[in-house]
């Protein structure tokens, strides 16, 4: 493309593209209506789980638990806590972003949200790792103060494979969530 | 202007902005079933954006500005193809020349293009295309005449870039 003659001649082929089928606005408010729902559903039951974790850690405490499944709970709890916090601040923001605002005015809420996104992941990644170092620890402590109620071998390979698939998991959304960073970025 | 509650005006609107609508979602997903989506869910926002219209900006660009915006959400969120991807599409649109010529496929080509330009040019020069002036490019974009000048002279060279890197 050289001059404005191409840039018209490019602008005809792109403004005569073949339409897509026309909208269908109801289906569509209906589909929008159903996301919401399920997002609530999701507030709901994680909200659930945060409050029944914090529960068993608040019993733990006042009970006789001993002191493995006291900091275990408490692991569980304060991660799960600080998960939840950040996937609902960027929930709400993606909600409260405005399509009518300027597109560059946006795009930088846009640029925030995702690294916020990238934060979480690499947050979890370090969480679960974390996760996996304190059960080691406990099975290997529980092993050899030879404790009652011994972690079996089985489970720590079960809970530890099923972590490390996490462990990727987390890795590759972050590896993602960079690449869209980079894309809206530039 | 769009009247409030006047739900027949507002589909109206959508019908007439179609066209851009479905134009706009070829520059943001290049995945078809995704793309109607994409055109689809414009075309929505607009309609739940039109009973705030308040004639700050004409309606044009105020609909223009909700379709970017729904492009750019589109993109952080459903952003999974690589450029890998892009690159092998590209290659198998050039490894037959007689269906390179066909005019749909050159439309094809030119969303494929337009999707390895940067962002911030991409969005430049897909609203130069849909025939807006650099006034109302400013007014939708959030920038300066004066950039958004700047942004479509680097667009133009980019693409003939790409363009000349295709026909080789």
């Amino acid at each position: 493309m050289k001059e404005s003659d191409d840039l018209a001649a490019l602008s005809r082929l792109w403004q005569s593209k073949v339409s897509e089928p026309a909208p269908q606005l109801a289906k569509l408010t209906k589909k929008y209506r159903r996301q919401f729902v399920l997002m609530a559903i999701n507030i709901i039951l994680e909200t659930s789980i945060l409050c029944g974790a914090g529960y068993f850690f608040a019993q733990s405490l006042l009970g006789s638990s001993s002191l493995y499944m006291q900091l275990w709970l408490g692991f569980v709890s304060s991660w799960g806590l600080v998960t939840y916090i950040l996937i609902n601040r960027s929930r709400w923001k993606s909600i409260r972003l405005l399509n009518t605002r300027s597109v560059n005015a946006s795009l930088t809420e846009q640029i925030n949200l995702v690294r916020q996104e990238i934060v979480r992941w690499r947050l979890s990644f370090i969480a679960t790792l974390i996760f996996m170092a304190v059960w080691v620890i406990l099975f290997v402590a529980r092993s050899i103060f030879n404790e009652q109620e011994l972690i079996t071998t089985a489970q720590v390979v079960v809970t530890e494979t099923i972590l490390m698939l996490a462990l990727v998991l987390f890795k590759w959304r972050e590896y993602l969530s960079k690449q869209v960073l980079k894309k809206i970025s530039e | 202007m769009a009247k409030e509650n006047d739900f027949n005006d507002y589909d109206v609107i959508i019908q007439r902005f179609w066209p851009n609508i479905v134009h706009s979602a070829s520059g943001y997903e290049i995945r078809p079933a995704l793309r109607e989506e994409l055109a689809q869910e414009m075309a929505l926002e607009v309609w739940r954006g039109l009973p705030r219209f308040n004639n700050k900006s004409t309606l044009k660009t105020y609909i223009y500005r909700i379709i970017h915006n729904v492009g750019v959400d589109h993109i952080r969120r459903y952003s999974r193809a690589s450029e890998t991807m892009l690159d092998s599409e590209l290659l198998d649109e050039n490894s037959s020349l007689e269906t390179a010529l066909q005019y749909d496929q050159r439309q094809e080509q030119l969303a494929l293009m337009l999707q390895r330009l940067p962002l911030s040019l991409r969005q430049v020069l897909m609203l130069k295309l849909e025939d807006l002036s650099n006034i109302e490019i400013s007014d939708v974009l959030g920038l300066s005449e004066s950039n958004v000048a700047v942004r479509l002279n680097r667009a133009k060279h980019k693409l003939s870039e790409l363009m000349a890197g295709v026909d080789k």
